[in-house]
């Protein structure tokens, strides 16, 4: 493995270091980061003019690309700034020099500009220049993508000020940042080509913790949505390629300085007719930019700051409060403040103090700093150089998770509620941190007959976890304390999850792309290489966690001697630590490399018709030596006789993506374009899902779960501040690890494949009367390699569930004290063995038509997408155990069947309007525009609640839809049900026939992902008044008002703009199975279920509610801004 | 050029339609096959109304009923139910329950909640009690729903026939506020016990564990005949607390005896006993 490693790496130095010594100057890769300009010059009678010299100037910075037409008379500038507008010169001895301006350069697209020309002297007829619409008709475009442009961010509303409210102007964008139905971690994410989505996956894109945003709106140039581009060098996707390019610096200082701020009055108190305020919050957003030059036409700099705070309060049920109903919280300050002074002071039989924080609310923080600084140095003609500096620093306060980690949870959990407040130091803090820094050279040479582009950046990704307020995480336990009513009073000390827990990421990027241009055919060779290093730290309950029935058994506990007469023994404890000796907090530390290599040719040679064809390979590696081993496993033999190494991270395989592209403009006039192609796309999985396996081995851990038997016994565990005070003696070494009598492991299969998908697509374009453009555009994605987990050690089914034909799974979950009975577990000691595997089912459909609009003062856009999209794992999980039990089955979790993707949305309408009008010259202008997105609702699954096929997971089984009552049995669901079966069956007999999905689906199970939630209308709205009262150095200062609403319907009217949620997906709840079914016999009772009711004892009637989130209420967002 | 560029096109088309047709097949869910009707199999409940001062009971079986206007001493007899989860649940015959309970019902609550219902087997006979008094105090260990005042009892029955010239008798001590008793079932003038039940605490049904364990639901075989049954408090030589001459005990038949009432009960409340037949 290693060895492969290394001889792979020196491989890749030496084609390095060959590339380099060709070039020997300066190339785009992954990322896309520019735009293209392209054509060709004809003199008068048609024949192609070579040696013709083409100047294209950027009019804003001055920034001047020079070439000469080759012998088809072609030329190409292949990397220029993305913006405009431009303005090309041709000139050629003996001919009249000819020129047009207005030329915009879209990133990632070619703007074709042809030219023919006249002899000197020769009376000028008309300048005949054809030029392309940018990036939708355009002979270098074959796939689907969609460019949204710097005047959209300014113009269309987004009151999170979020570039995904953008990128979801793309038709085929679905729910969060998922394109195709596809899973949004299969996305890449660049700004100015660094890799800038959290490849470590625990959220699509960095800030998703801290609920901030990687970028400012105001620093984005322009955004492309890029879904199926057939050049081989844009890579590391199977979702969608998403490629933001910020803006740079011309020679006139622009500048803007901007605030915005929304709060509780500015949303909806309503839904639908019911009244129901929000809590209050205060978010507030500024920032600035400025744009300029240090050197006129030579050197440009551009600066973006922005600081994002909201405040929401912490405490929404005080002590001593009481709810609607007047009846009293749980939580009296009497109890709190006494709990509060034994642990502040010490006392007969307690020498410690600590303080556990407040139970007085506070203002839970979500802020962040975003800063961003660019410099463009046109060196010369051939060679333009830029480099970026991006830094991101945010976090948000969260209350202390209330799951009890390989234990137990306390009852209520531990967030603030009518039962339940805790200490603020239990809080904790996610921080979200970015250092991100990308260099660019591009240079043509030999006269424009090559080009090179190179790229070099770092990334560094800082995610880690502080305690409430952002002090450090306390080394004291989690202490639950219990009330009257069962549920847990409150939580103090440390977070249970937050100490250690650290995530550091460090990319690496080098990228160089080599364009060579001969004749008809521009070839292209290159290299996209990312070095990846992980360092992942988390240690849930590693400061150990007691529980106690009330604040005097937690007295009595402390201030007395197990076996003394006052002595209270906990009422749990768990603690889990660290396995190896010397290691205070394991963490999964390794190293993956992703070397990509392509040679790609365009071929111009048939008339109106572009060709692409590349091939392009992709070699991820993995450097696994850090891992601890586990002879355990190693020793073990798992289902269908599998071994595993969870030491063994997955070999290097080549991955070979061919992809070929064509476009044909039909007559040659750029009004219909037909385009397409086919290939393979290869993406990266979630690195999260490598480092489960190198954190759950089973070496690094052990535990200790206090009981009659344990070691202490519970009853003789008195609280103790220091949280390692009952370990065990840790003798387990990385070389000899001490693999505790239970464990879990992850693991890879040894051939294990990053993902690869088919995907192919078929559109036209056909520009019609008064700048309109339509689309119609079908894109089919296969999976090659579709990632999905199985469990190694769960025993193959014992039969089926009788009375309803799935696979029933052994009752005993295997552990030494139940021997007896089919046990689902193959080797007792392993609770799960999680193999990331490789399955190629699964694939996505979508077609789409679209109407444009790109230039004049009414922009916009509709489109309808009808999408399909299944696949055998929800891929959206955030580890690799998450994913395995991410799914609703029928048969088992180890091989879910395909079905509906989570994101898949099955008709979605989208589009945008925006008008812009002056009223009075240079003083009064207003721009309105609107983004209207009306879409099938969420899918869910309908399981049954319980686990019925006894594999361990609940809520997990998808249900029967009964014809008739024989079809069921049902109970009571409790001893309170007032129902007698028959009445049961009524009701649930009207409820699926009122569910258009469950009644089309009675005599068959439910689908995973089949239902869908109803249709939702959302209109955002947005209106900005410029007002320019004065002018400073010549130039307007322009007043900014902008207000802005999100689901604007839902302001005319709170019945409109709703969103319908269903009231309950699981209807049925398992209650058992009929009597006898037994371990030994396990097929002969048949499962008895309960439809249960509303909590005011009436049946539920129907399947969907009016959600009260924001999502159903109008929100609007108020801004001013100065522009110069 | 033109042509054979259309001619390309056209065939990628047909290649990519058929393949995407051959790929388009899914995994299909398996076949589903459902239940065809009630179940075959079934348990049998039987209950007893043993709580003094509560009035006569309707009962129900997942609120079918099973029985009506029970009063103290009195039972059911045998009611089929399906197998699995039942619940069980006593209704005051006219008006509400009264005391702790106010206008709620009695209900068999079992589970961490006290609000999962019973679990019946298939074969399997049941004897429920209700036993405890208006009053009982509602409990105050943690996160307890149980509300107090009456509240079901649940033994298994065994039905096995008695051998020839046998019957099968058993016993329950269900007299709220009495202390432990000893049964002694005495043949008329002799005073060595036939049988005998030692030291019985209220609503006990078993006592030991493991290898010592004693199941006071089973029965134990007395010889078919006329007997005294003698309750004595304190020890099996203690004061007689109550004596009921003339119990008889026939051939082949199946008994449970239960002491109920209060001591210094009086009217129906007061401390007697009575027997259930079984078969």
């Amino acid at each position: 493995m290693n060895k492969k490693f290394y001889f792979l790496k020196s491989a890749y130095t030496l084609l390095l270091v060959a590339i380099m010594s060709v070039v020997a100057q300066n190339a785009s890769a992954q990322g896309v980061t520019t735009a293209s300009i392209s054509g060709v010059v004809t003199d008068d009678k048609g024949g192609q003019l070579p040696g013709a010299t083409v100047v294209a100037i950027h009019g804003p910075s001055g920034t001047k690309y020079g070439t000469v037409t080759n012998v088809s008379g072609r030329f190409n500038f292949p990397a220029v700034r993305v913006g405009g507008p431009y303005k090309l010169t041709v000139t050629f001895v003996g001919f009249q020099t000819q020129s047009t301006d207005n030329i915009s350069a879209d990133l990632g697209s070619n703007s074709t500009v042809n030219f023919k020309v006249y002899e000197e002297g020769k009376q000028l007829q008309e300048i005949v220049v054809t030029a392309g619409r940018g990036a939708v008709i355009s002979g270098d475009r074959n796939g689907a993508s969609t460019n949204i442009k710097r005047e959209s961010f300014e113009r269309l509303p987004t009151i999170s000020r979020s570039f995904t409210d953008f990128s979801a102007l793309t038709p085929q964008a679905g729910p969060g940042f998922s394109f195709g139905g596809r899973s949004s971690l299969y996305n890449n994410f660049s700004i100015d080509g660094a890799t800038s989505n959290n490849v470590f996956g625990l959220s699509a894109l960095p800030g998703g913790q801290s609920g901030a945003q990687p970028i400012s709106v105001d620093a984005i140039q322009e955004l492309q949505v890029s879904l199926s581009p057939y050049d081989v060098s844009q890579g590391s996707f199977t979702g969608a390629g998403v490629n933001a390019v910020t803006r740079s610096g011309t020679n006139e200082i622009q500048g803007s300085v901007y605030y915005f701020l929304r709060n509780q009055s500015l949303v909806n108190k309503k839904v639908g007719d019911v009244t129901s305020p929000i809590i209050d919050f205060n978010s507030n957003n500024f920032g600035a930019r400025l744009g300029g030059a240090l050197i006129k036409n030579k050197l440009f700099y551009f600066v973006n700051v922005e600081r994002e705070t909201r405040t929401d309060p912490a405490v929404l049920f005080p002590a001593d409060g009481v709810d609607s109903q007047g009846r009293p919280f749980q939580q009296t300050s009497n109890e709190l403040n006494r709990l509060q002074n034994f642990l502040t002071t010490t006392a007969p039989g307690k020498d410690w103090t600590f303080d556990p924080g407040t139970f007085n609310t506070f203002n839970a923080l979500t802020a962040s700093t975003k800063f961003l600084i660019k410099l463009d140095w046109n060196i010369n003609d051939n060679n333009k150089f830029t480099i970026r500096y991006n830094q991101l620093d945010s976090f948000r306060d969260i209350p202390p998770s209330g799951s009890g980690g390989f234990a137990a949870g306390p009852a209520g959990g531990r967030g603030n509620s009518n039962n339940t407040l805790p200490f603020s130091l239990s809080w904790y803090r996610i921080n979200n941190n970015l250092k991100n820094v990308i260099a660019e050279l591009n240079s043509t040479f030999g006269n424009g007959k090559f080009a090179n582009n190179l790229q070099v950046g770092y990334s560094a990704f800082r995610d880690f976890r502080q305690a409430g307020g952002g002090a450090d995480s306390p080394n004291f336990p989690t202490v639950d304390i219990l009330g009257a009513t069962g549920q847990n009073l409150t939580a103090f000390g440390a977070e249970p999850f937050t100490p250690n827990n650290r995530l550091d990421q460090d990319i690496i990027q080098l990228n160089d792309k080599f364009d060579i241009f001969a004749g008809n055919h521009t070839l292209s060779i290159g290299t996209a290489n990312e070095f990846y290093s992980f360092f992942n730290a988390f240690t849930p309950l590693i400061r150990g966690n007691y529980r106690f029935n009330s604040v005097n058994d937690f007295i009595a506990n402390v201030t007395n001697a197990p076996g003394t007469p006052g002595f209270v023994a906990p009422a749990a404890y768990a603690i889990q630590y660290s396995a190896l000796s010397g290691v205070d907090a394991p963490a999964a530390n390794f190293k993956s490399a992703q070397y990509g290599f392509y040679v790609q040719d365009k071929f111009t040679g048939i008339k109106n018709v572009t060709i692409t064809a590349g091939v392009r390979v992709d070699i991820p590696t993995f450097d696994g030596t850090s891992v601890v081993g586990n002879p355990v496993t190693d020793e073990m033999t798992f289902n269908n006789n599998e071994k595993i190494k969870v030491n063994q991270l997955p070999q290097s395989t080549p991955l070979w993506s061919p992809r070929v592209g064509f476009n044909w403009d039909l007559k040659g006039d750029k009004k219909i374009q037909l385009r397409g192609g086919t290939g393979i796309f290869t993406g990266r999985i979630p690195f999260v899902w490598i480092s489960n396996q190198v954190s759950n081995t089973g070496a690094l851990f052990g535990t200790l779960l206090g009981s009659a038997t344990s070691a202490p016994p519970l009853n003789q565990i008195r609280f103790n501040p220091n949280p390692n005070a009952f370990l065990p003696p840790i003798i387990g070494t990385v070389a000899k690890p001490e693999i505790p009598p239970t464990f879990t492991v992850n693991a890879t299969v040894p051939n294990f494949k990053f993902p690869q998908v088919w995907r192919t697509n078929f559109a036209a374009d056909v520009k019609l009367p008064g700048g309109l453009i339509a689309t119609g555009e079908f894109i089919y994605t296969k999976d090659v390699n579709a990632v999905f987990i199985r469990d190694a050690n769960l025993a193959n089914p014992v039969g089926t569930v009788p009375g309803d034909g799935r696979p029933l799974f052994g009752a005993a979950n295997g552990d030494a004290t139940q021997p007896a009975g089919p046990d689902r577990r193959i080797n007792d000691r392993v609770v799960q063995a999680l193999m990331v595997d490789n399955i190629s089912a699964g694939y996505s459909a979508s077609f789409t038509a679209q109407l444009q609009k790109t230039a004049g003062p009414i922009q916009g856009s509709i489109a309808y997408t009808y999408t399909d999209s299944k696949d055998i794992n929800g891929q959206s999980g955030s580890t690799a155990g998450a994913l395995f039990t991410g799914n609703s089955v029928v048969s088992t979790l180890n091989l879910p069947n395909l079905a509906y993707s989570n994101n898949v949305v099955p008709n979605r309408v989208n589009g945008f309007v925006s008008w812009r009008k002056e009223w009075i010259k240079d003083f009064l202008a207003t721009s309105l525009s609107f983004i209207y997105t009306g879409f099938t609702g969420s899918n869910f699954s309908y399981n049954y609640g319980g686990n019925v096929n006894s594999d361990g997971y609940a809520n997990k089984d998808l249900m029967y839809i009964p014809r008739s009552q024989g079809e069921i049995i049902l109970a009571p669901a409790n001893a309170l049900d007032p129902r007698t079966p028959q009445e049961i069956w009524n009701q649930l007999d009207a409820y699926i026939s009122q569910d258009e999905y469950l009644n089309s689906r009675r005599g068959q199970y439910a689908e995973r992902n089949g239902a869908f939630m109803p249709w939702v209308n959302r209109l955002d709205m947005r209106l900005l008044v410029d007002i320019t009262p004065f002018k400073v150095g010549g130039r307007n200062l322009t007043l900014q008002f902008s207000g802005e609403v999100q689901n604007f319907l839902n302001l005319i009217s709170s019945n409109a703009g709703l969103v319908k949620i269903p009231t309950r997906s699981q209807i049925l709840t398992f209650a058992g199975y009929e009597v006898p079914h037994t371990a030994a016999a396990p097929t002969t009772g048949r499962p008895v279920f309960t439809f249960p009711l509303n909590t005011d004892n009436t049946p539920i009637s129907q399947t969907f509610i009016n959600s009260a989130g924001l999502g159903s209420r109008w929100q609007a967002q108020i801004g001013f801004r100065v522009i110069f | 050029m033109n042509y054979s560029f259309k001619n390309i096109l056209t065939l990628a088309a047909t290649a990519f339609v058929t393949a995407g047709l051959v790929s388009c097949q899914e995994t299909e869910y398996p076949a589903a096959v459902p239940a065809s009707g009630a179940s075959t199999l079934t348990a049998r409940v039987l209950f007893v109304n043993a709580a003094p001062g509560v009035a006569p009971l309707n009962f129900f079986v997942s609120n079918v009923p099973a029985g009506t206007n029970v009063a103290l001493g009195s039972h059911t007899g045998y009611n089929p139910t399906p197998v699995g989860p039942i619940q069980l649940r006593a209704k005051a015959a006219t008006g509400a329950i009264g005391g702790v309970l106010g206008t709620d019902d009695i209900l068999f609550r079992a589970g961490a909640t006290n609000q999962t219902n019973f679990t019946a087997a298939a074969g399997t006979n049941h004897t429920f009690f209700v036993t405890d008094t208006l009053n009982r105090a509602k409990p105050t260990t943690i996160g307890a729903t149980d509300l107090g005042g009456p509240r079901f009892l649940n033994v298994i029955d065994n039905l096995a026939a008695p051998a020839a010239g046998n019957a099968h008798i058993r016993f329950f001590h269900l007299a709220t506020n009495a202390p432990a008793v000893w049964v002694n079932v005495l043949r008329t003038g002799v005073t060595t016990p036939v049988a005998s039940f030692a030291n019985r605490a209220y609503r006990a049904v078993s006592t030991g564990a493991g290898a010592t364990l004693v199941n006071f639901a089973n029965f134990t075989p007395i010889v078919a005949g006329s007997y005294t049954i003698e309750v004595r408090t304190g020890s099996a030589t203690g004061p007689v607390a109550l004596s009921v001459p003339g119990v008889a005990l026939d051939n082949g038949k199946i008994y449970t005896l239960f002491a109920r009432g209060l001591v210094r009960g009086t009217g129906a409340n007061a401390l007697g006993a009575s027997v259930i037949l079984h078969n």
